[in-house]
């Protein structure tokens, strides 16, 4: 019995944590997937974005799935760690399409903690320019809240969608409920990090009790922009 | 004479020191998807910046002091700009060796 209950335990984990058939888009940073031990997850080499002020999403290290998901509740595992002195980590969400929609969780903080939690929006300021217009987004902090969690230990982040409401739990305690009347019907969603090295164990997404996305990071879905590079004359 | 010697002497060192400047610039090859811009060099080296690209043309030449390293630029991935990776066709690795004292043209071909 106890062998059956192992292996029925085994099946449904392999279901459960199998890959879900998400596709991740990489924006900019240059995300990998690694294993130590058992455990996979998803990390990005870099530290800081460069400012090309075309999007948050750029100017920091970011991916997002590359499809759009009706979801009301995102569970994830992640790790920041090598701080520099201004730091940051986000969980976005609700972003259709355009990188620069989007509402998202930012923790950010100093050398030495996550000191401050912010319920951010981004939008387009003005749709009539074209999409290659620098610094046409605005980023509105419309909550804030002081926090105090370590880098360097793993936190698990939870964000709920109940109503006209998003809830934030951490490590599984209620942080912050925030009002949220305009959700898209379905979005991308993804995470954000500059200043420090993220790692990322998993990311669950769900649609009521059915899952949406379920991803361990133990296959690279991640989808990359690809630039090929040949040095073709030198001139002395 | 002695000292004409030696003024010519000193002309020929600093025409060869001149020379050893390192410089790069790149092309986009006509296979390219689009125009790049945003070229980042070797973490920052040098960047070109705004400086927009068009397929089968070339980008100004910089002078730069890294001879290896990362070429990123931007690419508008049908949702935005994002920031495309670089993978050298040669050794399939994420850095590019360029000469040191030369003018390197580096050929890109950026796709979605």
């Amino acid at each position: 019995m106890k062998r059956f209950l192992s292996l029925l335990f085994l099946i449904f984990s392999q279901f459960l944590f199998s890959e879900n058939g998400v596709i991740w888009q990489q924006v900019s940073g240059s995300w990998k997937i690694d294993k130590i031990g058992e455990e996979s997850f998803l990390y990005d080499i870099r530290t800081n974005g460069y400012k090309f002020n075309y999007s948050e999403l750029i100017n920091n290290n970011s991916i997002r799935t590359l499809a759009s998901y009706k979801y009301d509740r995102i569970s994830l595992k992640l790790n920041a760690y090598n701080p520099v002195s201004q730091s940051s980590v986000a969980v976005f969400f609700d972003s259709p399409a355009d990188y620069r929609e989007f509402s998202a969780f930012r923790f950010s903080g100093s050398k030495t903690e996550i000191t401050k939690i912010q319920y951010i929006t981004s939008r387009v300021k003005d749709t009539t320019l074209p999409r290659d217009r620098k610094l046409n987004f605005e980023i509105k902090t419309l909550e804030e809240k002081t926090i105090s969690l370590p880098y360097s230990s793993n936190h698990i982040i939870e964000i709920s969608f109940k109503k006209n409401r998003t809830v934030l739990s951490i490590n599984e305690k209620e942080i912050m409920s925030v009002e949220n009347k305009d959700r898209p019907e379905a979005s991308q969603l993804g995470i954000y990090h500059t200043g420090n090295l993220l790692k990322v164990f998993y990311f669950e997404v769900f649609d009521g009790r059915k899952p949406v996305i379920m991803d361990n990071f133990s296959t690279d879905t991640i989808r990359r922009s690809t630039v090929k590079a040949a040095v073709e004359k030198k001139q002395q | 004479m002695k000292k004409s010697i030696l003024a010519f002497s000193a002309l020929l060192l600093f025409a060869a020191c001149g020379s050893d400047k390192t410089e790069l610039s790149f092309k986009n090859s006509t296979d390219s998807e689009g125009p790049i811009k945003e070229i980042i060099w070797a973490e920052g080296d040098a960047n070109w910046g705004e400086e927009e690209v068009a397929e089968n043309s070339v980008s100004s030449s910089k002078e730069v002091n890294e001879t290896t390293g990362r070429i990123e630029c931007a690419v508008d991935d049908g949702s935005g700009f994002g920031s495309a990776t670089i993978a050298s066709e040669s050794t399939g690795t994420e850095t590019v060796s360029i000469d040191e004292g030369s003018s390197n043209v580096v050929t890109i071909t950026a796709t979605k």
